[in-house]
């Protein structure tokens, strides 16, 4: 009974062109947009831009700023961009504030004079300690702690072997002094450190030179291109599935206005039935959808044909407990909204 | 899925309805209705407008539930399984999908009713031949003429055979050779034995095709019997008077109703026992002043019922 529904279903959308433009081209032509749109803007997540100002200019400073200048989720700018072809001079402190203020960026770091001599915070207290300045934009509340930790990181993955160095003499001068072939052994493992970090073993994003060692890849769209495209391929897929639940619902809502509902429900088909049949139907054009906007908005999206789809399917079975359930909700809801406006009692 | 011959009781009436009430909110659409409907017979429910026929049938479709009262089936409780099967609706609106073709429409509707195959496709070749609509079948229903969809809209509903056949005004809308095609559909239902309930407001419809007329009016069954029975009880062997004068219509009005008539629009009608009854009337108008513009005499019949019971004319 289930299939005769069905069946009446397909026959019915087949005949109906502007449903059928709706159902087929319309995602489609969605995903064209969102893609031209978000892919083209924005090929991964926006980077956060972050103005640099060394003070110091010692080997240890400029060390740190071609540490954060490697990192992938920073744009590090240490002067204002080109006005007419001619460069500008370098931020100071008061210009990077300036500029910070004005949203040109939404954190500027300052490097102060004497940072290389102690750069690192741990230690006895005492003295002038130089430390390293963050000027945030309080509307923006992810970059500058972003930036702060981004900071702790580079300083151990860009100078660790200055980190060493600096660690084993308050260790020597704290724990009742090393013996000479203590001092030796370290000397020895420090300057392989120093000889390795200079001929820049450590990769920047490998992680291998933090103190825990970490390992990032991505997940959804490895190895793509345009990983946000395929983030909003599972978006528009899922924006479908809603659209069809609704189109369950509007299903029914047919079967009204043409009046063959009574006429249906007086037959052997029950309510129950009925709403099963149309589930079944527009569960097969969701799927269809799916499978057209994993597959044919490939090409629209730009020229790696494909890649969209392991993005969906993974992000489609990976969690199949959380995609569905939300059209799966709108669609017992709209079946219950309707049975309870059908039901005999309410009716003439 | 059982089958109607082995789940319904054959020794049970088709239908039977015992007290039946329906309200919607402030409104009684059915009050206290009773009736048993005889195997083989074409039984009538005549009424003007909101009379409550619908409801009734809707309601021993089961797609209204009643507030009290019972429907039974062939024995079986309405909206059961069996009590489906047994029943071919044939719904006052139209009810088809208009971009399926009028092939598909029988098929789904066949379907839905549990035919399949072979079956399926005599049902359907059969249905198209009944509706003639055979030349038709491939195409789809959206372009057909109202008598063609209406003709369609009957063979859907009773594609499966049924034992009990429910008409809701079939027709409907339609033109008179159309009404002419559906009367001849129908009688070939009653010839083949099928128990049918017919509702109407056309007189003419009941008279011709009912073996028994049920005059509702107001939720109520107000008479039931053959046609010569509810004239015959109405009216004896009486004859009516139908007169038009000129002259203020509240005027005539009141000399109408004074001499035991009635007015319906501009024509007063009298019921008379003798012919020559007529001659006396007209003196007696002439002696109040009016002028006679036309005047017949005719036997009595459904329409006059419907006025003398209710005194309301039945397209009111």
């Amino acid at each position: 009974m289930i299939s005769a529904i069905v069946r009446t279903a397909v026959v019915s959308l087949r005949r109906d062109r502007g449903a059928l433009l709706l159902s087929f081209i319309l995602p489609v032509v969605f995903f064209s947009i969102f893609a031209v749109i978000f892919g083209g803007r924005h090929d991964r997540t926006p980077k956060v831009n972050v103005l640099v100002v060394d003070e110091d200019h010692s080997r240890i400073s400029q060390r740190l700023v071609q540490g954060l200048e490697r990192e992938g989720s920073l744009v590090v700018q240490t002067r204002p961009v080109p006005v007419k072809g001619a460069q500008q001079p370098e931020y100071t402190a008061p210009t990077a504030e300036a500029a910070v203020k004005a949203g040109t960026a939404p954190v500027a770091l300052i490097i102060p004079h004497a940072f290389g001599e102690n750069p690192i915070s741990f230690g006895p207290a005492g003295g002038n300690r130089p430390t390293v300045q963050l000027l945030e934009d309080s509307s923006d509340i992810v970059a500058p702690q972003m930036i702060a930790g981004l900071l702790q990181k580079v300083a151990m993955t860009s100078m660790p072997d200055l980190m060493a160095e600096q660690g084993s003499k308050y260790l020597d001068q704290f724990a009742g002094g090393l013996t000479r072939e203590q001092h030796d052994r370290l000397d020895q493992s420090l300057r392989y450190l120093r000889e390795r970090q200079e001929g820049g073993a450590a990769a920047p994003d490998s992680g291998g030179g933090g103190i825990i060692a970490v390992t990032a890849r991505s997940v959804v769209g490895e190895s793509k291109n345009k990983p946000m495209v395929s983030f909003y391929a599972a978006a528009i897929g899922v924006m479908f599935l809603l659209f069809t639940a609704s189109g369950a619902a509007g299903a029914l809502l047919d079967e009204v206005e043409s009046g063959t509902l009574d006429r249906v429900l007086s037959s052997r088909v029950t309510m129950t039935t009925l709403l099963l049949g149309k589930l079944t139907f527009n569960s097969l054009l969701a799927f269809s959808q799916l499978v057209l906007i994993s597959c044919g908005a490939g090409p629209c999206s730009n020229s790696t044909s494909g890649r969209i789809s392991p993005a969906l399917w993974s992000w489609a079975s990976v969690r199949p407990s959380r995609w569905p359930r939300s059209a799966w909700c709108w669609r017992a809801f709209a079946a219950r909204a309707l049975n309870w406006v059908h039901s005999p009692h309410s009716s003439f | 899925m059982s089958s109607p011959s082995t789940s319904i009781a054959k020794s049970s009436p088709p239908l039977r309805v015992d007290a039946l009430v329906k309200r919607f909110g402030e409104m009684t659409a059915l009050d206290g209705i009773t009736l048993e409907l005889h195997s083989g017979e074409c039984l009538g429910l005549l009424g003007p407008n909101g009379a409550g026929k619908s409801t009734l049938i809707r309601s021993i479709v089961g797609r209204v539930i009643p507030d009290a009262g019972t429907i039974s089936i062939f024995g079986a409780q309405a909206d059961s399984m069996s009590a489906r099967t047994a029943l071919g609706w044939v719904p006052q609106e139209l009810a088809l999908y208009p971009r399926l073709t009028c092939r598909e429409n029988l098929q789904s509707f066949g379907r839905y009713h549990g035919l399949g195959g072979v079956a399926l496709d005599q049902a359907v070749a059969r249905c198209l031949g009944w509706a003639t609509l055979a030349d038709r079948a491939g195409e789809p229903v959206k372009n057909f003429s109202g008598g063609m969809k209406r003709r369609l809209n009957m063979a859907a509903g009773l594609i499966h055979q049924p034992k009990l056949a429910l008409m809701d005004e079939p027709t409907v809308g339609v033109d008179p050779q159309s009404r002419n095609h559906i009367f001849e559909m129908v009688e070939t239902l009653r010839n083949e034995g099928m128990s049918i309930i017919y509702t109407t407001h056309y007189m003419e419809e009941a008279e011709r095709l009912c073996d028994r007329i049920a005059i509702v009016d107001h939720g109520k069954i107000i008479a039931l019997g053959t046609n010569a029975d509810l004239v015959r009880n109405a009216f004896g062997s009486r004859s009516q008077v139908l007169a038009r004068f000129a002259g203020a219509e509240e005027r005539i009005a009141d000399w109408v109703a004074q001499r035991g008539g009635q007015t319906v629009g501009s024509v007063a009608q009298f019921t008379i026992g003798h012919p020559t009854e007529i001659g006396g009337l007209l003196e007696a108008s002439e002696k109040a002043g009016f002028e006679l513009l036309d005047v017949s005499l005719r036997k009595p019949n459904l329409e006059s019922v419907f006025l003398r019971l209710t005194g309301r004319e039945l397209r009111d």
